[in-house]
């Protein structure tokens, strides 16, 4: 406002008293005195200064004014100043906004090819578009052509004004200064200007008018009252696509706040998957690098435990024979034999007894009581662990032979220990020299190999892999049901004509198989695994420990539950599938009644019912239902329909001479002989339904 | 992503049991056992699920056993007694676990010393890298397929109520010594805020220390790179920064003490519910949002709508029971008997239902009688929204003190001690500020404490607190509190107090209809409304004018703190208006608040979205023993180290 209003302070120093208040420039103005925008001639009246510029600067001046630069500051006031006293004189409006819109037309349709002579009306919704900042309204910006669309800022309403009240700044420089923030709105919806226009709201759909408000949604553009658009977010302009504006989300600094309608409300792009953090892959880093480490650190370890092997046996056998070994003069003597598993370990890596204070795995300060002791694999010190109650072992006399047995009997040990295996493994364990101190960590090492290779084939409980041998058994053929299920209920509830009967029989009957396995594997389950109490309740079998009790509970509860809601569905789906037949069933009736015009009385009324009356507990239920389709499906060729044609009319007639008999038989009272007539007839009767019903929609 | 509890859970359990993240087929796997496809792994076989104490509460509250079993988890342990479990190498493991020290200490043995076929591990909150390479150490047998975070450190009891992992309140009071249970409940709400993805700016009360702790130490872990930027990019769906509102339970003492008369509240007031299990008599019920369907309907209903609503219920049944009895079964034919048993199992589920709610109702009702909550209820409302005058409250109270008997009958309705220990607390909160001779609390404390009319007589600490309130929860009160002993500034607006009994109605115009005692179409015993929807509305009206300055007692209440995630996104005007606010009650939430944060996302139909938590919900009676100890600490404290009182204080408040 500023920027083009000091031209005109200028103008209006020289002329207004000092009295005039200068913080209400525009009214005051026109209260005391009016300027024409054109010439700066003051006048009394509007009506006088609309005279003026009817008389003097009609149509005739226009380049003089179009043209120079100089002119323009105090014109560009004009389109503005006038409007506050259009609402304050309404009478002059439409003699004002004729005279004063043509004066415009003249003089700038080169600076910008808009109006900004809004009716009042529009004004107003202006006001009521106060939600956002975003405040264009509809009205005008229809008008506008699309070249001088974006001259207006989207951001701030107010800019507007100001354009055009100051063309000394190039519109192009402005267009590119705006269009930074500014939304498209080449594709809003047009109030239509012949019909009236309804909130594009499913459940509103009120008359939108200047009170419920007329509202583009930034969004999508279509027209909205007020109410429906009382919702904001951030926009912006898809620049990537240019010729063809396309408005997105923008949830940051960089969207400009917009209203929009509740569906693209709603519609924002949400992030419904709640925060996760895979982090397996560092984990696996990691565990790969450490466990490289390891493996090179148990190689080393597997390596000093071969060279004990070695040398404790060696040891062992040099000895073996002479029992008396302590005043022997061989030359192994206990020293020597700490020497060597020293230098086996390595002098640097055999700890001092005064280097450390507490064991490295229970961190319990060594005392009197709680002895040092070298492990014989890495030379650490550590202790017994027979003191502390944390249930871990520290470290731990072992005989060799224990090792030797079967867990690391293939290693590449010496000749001598390859020789001698068989004696080595059969020293008994409480021998005192085939023996190493060895710590919980290494023997974890040593074990390594054997353990990973063993472990998964092994289980210590023989009832606990019964019970899994059963229960894969149990999931492989729930996988099944699993994966047949979803077909079968797409099928019956895609289920249309007759056709695809057949595929659903064949898929209940494997899928009942499959629910009687699973039945009958469960109460084998039950029989292994559970014992009838007094009170006749299943409990587990007492044999089996109570954490294996509570596996057998949970799994017999689970697949129990899992056949119960299985089998309900099925049935229901059953039903289903019934309901739709049963319609079918009569809408092929109607068909079959309307087409046989004939005496034939309306027949199976019965296949409908017998359906329906199957005993519904019986076993029969799970089982395919006796097949209804031949009913629906006289899968027949034309020479069948003909021979079944002949042999129905064949029928007919003699049901007709029969009939005729029976009317005889009546009328001459012979009694006796009506009752095979009957017979008869019946039969007759029978066989025409039947073949009725083969011909189905062929027959007459 | 909307502030949605239960969905959340129900996403994180799908990955734990259905689909786990190692297959990694994005089927939004369809709803229950028979719509999953048989997306089944070669290997995959029955599962144990393998828990720490912390993390069973959490999972038990949103995923019952038979959800476990249809998802073939057919074994439960706790870590704790990982040394005893049976080695049973047929079954694949999957662990939630929190990771705490010991929880990973118990882990790391359970790998070295592996007794199940394979592992896949969910830790419930960030784990840091020291523990991620001492847990890569011991996998020696690289049994583990994966290790994943999720974020649900939090206990969730209704859709929008949360609280913090249980915590001892006490040592939170105290909590000289409590940083380590200050980083707890930091990191709790932490993962609340990445579960549902806001990387909120904080607000918190300027007057209590608590929370400035708290506050800075969640903006540390938001701002910090220990979580592996986890709070970069979670906004990048959102329009305008979430807010944390963190608020001091301090602040308003009153809405815990009062009694509250709707259905989930009640319960908890009357009876107590502890991690949704009510305990009435021998029976244990279980009260879940999310498998009740009734109590969905009803948990915010007042007592006079619920009454109604159960009687319904009731009827219903009644009517189903009729159609479906065995007398009328033998008349009828086999279809309908196949019919009945095919909805058997839901009408047992049925009629259990309405038998625990009756069971829970006719429990309330009793304990209404029996304490005489209805007069009490009445004078409660009557000394907080400030109904009569001063005088005539004073002397209901005298009459309750005094174990009056009401006209109709001939008994002396004797109140218990607990229920005049509060009615007398909230009479010195109400007129705290009035002066001696109005003031009558001083003789009140002389009848609580005659044991002639009071028995069994008051605790100390309770005297005390009575005594001595001021000092600990007045302080901070006093600061804030625009409201003056006359009513007439407590029409006016902007007048932010305790005690806003007139705005509630124009909010939510509810009437109790079965009340005789009242004529009036307001429901006397939901006058009070919690001093959260003052700040609430404060907050919001500031927000969306920010020039507008009248509100301007908010923003002295409420500091701010932007995490550089937010500004970065946003920039640092912060005068956008609010789409979500995730607010965190240090001290306690109550049912009651909940309630009202739910009516508010009702009526703000969408625009809005807030959910509200705290470490522990309370009742009055829990709230009353918190002041209490609270006191009892701090005069100790005083008594010992006079010098350091001022000091204490400050800490304290």
């Amino acid at each position: 406002m500023s920027e083009s209003n000091t031209p005109k302070r200028r103008v209006l120093g020289s002329n207004v008293p000092s009295g005039a208040t200068p913080n209400e420039e525009v009214p005051s103005n026109h209260e005391n005195v009016l300027l024409c925008p054109i010439c700066s001639e003051s006048m009394v009246s509007l009506s006088q200064l609309n005279r003026h510029i009817d008389d003097i600067h009609s149509g005739s001046d226009s380049g003089v004014l179009s043209s120079s630069s100089s002119p323009a500051p105090p014109a560009s006031g004009s389109p503005v100043s006038p409007t506050p006293p259009l609402q304050k004189a309404p009478m002059n409006r439409e003699f004002l906004n004729g005279s004063v819109s043509r004066w415009l037309k003249n003089n700038f349709e080169n600076v910008v090819e808009t109006s900004p002579l809004t009716s009042p009306q529009k004004r107003k919704t202006v006001k009521l578009d106060l939600l956002d900042k975003n405040k264009g309204f509809s009205l005008s910006e229809s008008l506008t052509s699309p070249s001088t669309l974006n001259v207006f800022n989207d951001s701030d309403g107010t800019k507007e004004k100001d354009i055009s009240k100051s063309p000394g700044k190039p519109p192009t420089a402005s267009a590119s200064r705006n269009n930074v923030n500014r939304l498209s709105r080449s594709h809003w919806q047009q109030p239509s200007s012949v019909s009236t226009d309804y909130c594009a709201d499913q459940t509103c759909h009120r008359v939108l008018n200047i009170k419920n408000g007329k509202v583009n949604c930034r969004k999508c553009g279509l027209l909205y009252c007020n109410e429906h658009t009382y919702y904001k977010a951030r926009l912006k302009n898809n620049d990537t696509i240019p010729k063809k504006p396309e408005i997105l989300y923008e949830p940051s600094k960089e969207g400009t706040w917009a209203r929009v309608c509740r569906s693209c409300y709603e519609g924002k792009p949400e992030d419904n998957e709640p925060l996760t953090n895979d982090l397996t892959s560092s984990f696996k880093k990691q565990r790969q690098i450490h466990n490289d480490q390891k493996e090179l650190h148990r190689n080393k370890v597997t390596k000093r435990f071969i060279k004990l092997v070695n040398l404790h046996s060696d040891y062992y056998l040099s000895t073996k024979t002479n029992p008396d070994f302590w005043f022997s003069s061989s030359s192994w003597t206990v020293s020597r034999v700490l020497d060597e598993e020293k230098q086996i370990v390595g002098l640097e890596n055999w700890q001092h007894d005064s280097q450390v204070q507490a064991c490295p795995l229970c961190f319990s300060n060594f005392n009197f009581f709680t002895r040092r002791h070298h492990c014989r694999v890495c030379g650490r010190i550590v202790c017994d662990g027979s003191l502390n109650d944390k249930q871990i072992i520290c470290s731990m006399d072992v005989p060799l032979n224990l090792f030797l047995n079967n867990k690391l009997a293939h290693l590449n040990f010496s000749p001598l220990v390859v020789q001698n295996m068989k004696e080595l493994k059969e020293i008994p364990d409480d021998n005192e020299k085939f023996r190493i101190r060895c710590c919980n960590d290494c023997k974890d090492d040593l074990l390594h190999d054997w353990k990973s290779s063993n472990d998964s084939n092994r289980d210590v409980y023989s009832s606990s892999s019964e019970i899994f041998k059963l229960y894969d058994q149990l999931f492989l053929i729930k996988k099944n049901i699993h994966g047949l299920y979803p077909k079968y209920e797409k099928l019956i509830h895609s289920y249309q004509v007759s056709g695809d009967l057949d595929e659903i029989n064949k898929l209940r009957i494997k899928l009942m198989s499959f629910l009687r396995d699973f039945e009958s594997l469960i109460a084998l389950f039950k029989k292994s695994f559970f014992v009838l109490t007094k009170q006749n309740v299943l409990k587990p079998s007492d044999d089996l420990s109570s954490d294996i009790q509570k596996l057998v509970n949970n799994i017999h509860q689970s697949t129990t539950t899992y056949l119960q809601e299985t089998l309900i569905n099925i049935k229901q789906l059953s039903n289903v599938l019934k309901e739709k037949e049963k319609n079918e069933l009569k809408a092929h009736q109607q068909y079959v009644a309307d087409a046989a015009v004939k005496n034939i009385e309306s027949n199976n009324v019965g296949g409908s019912e017998e359906d329906s009356i199957q005993s519904p507990l019986s076993p029969s239920s799970l089982s395919p239902k006796p097949l209804p389709s031949q009913i629906l499906e006289p899968d027949l060729t034309k020479r069948q329909i003909r021979e079944l044609r002949e042999e129905l009319m064949v029928m007919s007639e003699q049901k007709f001479i029969i009939q005729g008999l029976i009317e005889k038989v009546t009328k001459s009272r012979k009694f006796d002989e009506l009752a095979p007539l009957e017979e008869n007839k019946t039969e007759l009767d029978r066989n025409i339904q039947d073949l009725e019903r083969k011909l189905g929609e062929f027959g007459f | 992503m909307t502030l949605n509890l239960l969905k959340t859970s129900s996403v994180y359990y799908n990955k734990l049991f259905v689909d786990p993240p190692a297959t990694g087929n994005a089927t939004g796997s369809s709803a229950g056992v028979t719509g999953r496809q048989s997306s089944v792994l070669p290997g995959s076989k029955a599962k144990v699920l393998l828990v720490d104490e912390n993390t069973t509460p959490i999972i038990s509250m949103c995923y019952t056993q038979s959800q476990l079993l249809s998802n073939d988890v057919i074994l439960v342990e706790l870590i704790e007694k990982q040394a005893t479990l049976n080695p049973m190498k047929h079954l694949q493991c999957v662990c939630y676990l929190k990771p705490s020290a010991e929880s990973i200490q118990y882990l790391i043995r359970e790998l070295k010393n592996p007794h199940y076929n394979s592992y896949q591990i969910f830790f419930n909150n960030t784990i840091n890298k020291g523990q991620i390479e001492k847990l890569a150490e011991s996998d020696e047998f690289e049994l583990v397929q994966s290790v994943v975070e999720i974020f649900q450190d939090y206990l969730i009891i209704n859709d929008n109520l949360f609280t913090t992992s249980p915590l001892k309140f006490q040592q939170q009071l105290n909590g000289v010594g409590g940083n380590g249970k200050l980083v707890d409940v930091s990191s709790s709400v932490v993962s609340l805020l990445l579960s549902v993805k806001k990387c909120p700016v904080i607000k918190y009360e300027t007057n209590s220390k608590e929370l400035r702790k708290l506050s800075s130490e969640i903006l540390y872990a938001i701002n910090s790179n220990s979580n592996n930027n986890l709070f970069d990019d979670v906004n990048s769906k959102l329009d305008t920064p979430p807010i944390l509102l963190l608020l001091d339970r301090k602040n308003d003492p009153i809405t815990p003490l009062l009694s509250p008369w709707t259905y989930q509240s009640m319960i908890h007031e009357l009876i107590g519910i502890q991690k949704n299990i009510v305990k009435v008599g021998d029976e244990q019920l279980t009260l879940s949002e999310q498998s009740d369907s009734f109590y969905k309907d009803s948990m915010y209903l007042n007592y006079g709508d619920l009454t109604d609503k159960v009687q319904k219920y009731v009827e219903e049944y009644k009517t189903q029971t009729k159609q479906t009895s065995t007398e009328n079964l033998q008349t009828k034919n086999l279809a309908d008997l196949k019919n009945f048993l095919i909805k058997f199992p839901e009408f047992k589920k049925f009629s259990s239902n309405v038998s625990k709610h009756l069971n829970l109702v006719s429990e309330l009702d009793k304990m209404i009688n029996q304490q005489h909550l209805w007069e009490l209820g009445e004078l409660q409302q009557t000394i907080v929204a400030d109904l009569e005058s001063h005088s005539s409250i004073k002397l209901k109270i005298h009459q309750i003190l005094d174990n009056y008997t009401p006209p109709q009958q001939q008994q002396p309705q004797v109140t218990s001690t607990l229920n005049k220990v509060k009615l007398v607390l909230l009479y010195a909160l109400r007129y705290e500020n009035t002066n001696k001779p109005e003031n009558e609390t001083d003789t009140f404390i002389n009848k609580l404490s005659n044991p002639n009319l009071t028995s069994p007589p008051p605790t100390l600490s309770q005297l005390l607190l009575l005594r001595s309130f001021k000092k600990y929860i007045g302080i901070s009160r006093n600061r804030t509190d625009s409201r003056s002993t006359t009513s007439s500034s407590r029409n006016s607006t902007d007048g932010v107090g305790l005690f806003n009994g007139k705005k509630f109605n124009q909010f939510f115009n509810k009437s109790l209809n079965n009340n005789s005692n009242s004529n009036q179409p307001d429901n006397i015993y939901m006058q009070h409304i919690p001093k959260l929807y003052e700040t609430l509305t404060s907050l919001i009206q500031e927000q969306q004018s920010p020039n507008n300055h009248q509100s301007q007692n908010t923003t002295d209440q409420l500091t701010t703190l932007v995490p550089e995630a937010v500004t970065r996104q946003f920039g640092s005007a912060t005068s956008d208006s609010i789409q979500d606010i995730i607010i965190y009650i240090q001290g306690g939430v109550t049912y009651e608040e909940a309630r009202l944060i739910h009516e508010w996302n009702n009526t703000t139909k969408m625009k809005l979205n807030i959910i509200i938590g705290g470490d522990t919900i309370l009742n009055s009676s829990s709230w009353l023993d918190n002041l209490c100890d609270l006191v009892n600490a701090a005069e100790t404290n005083v008594s010992q180290e006079l010098p350091n009182h001022r000091g204490q204080l400050r800490d304290l408040l």
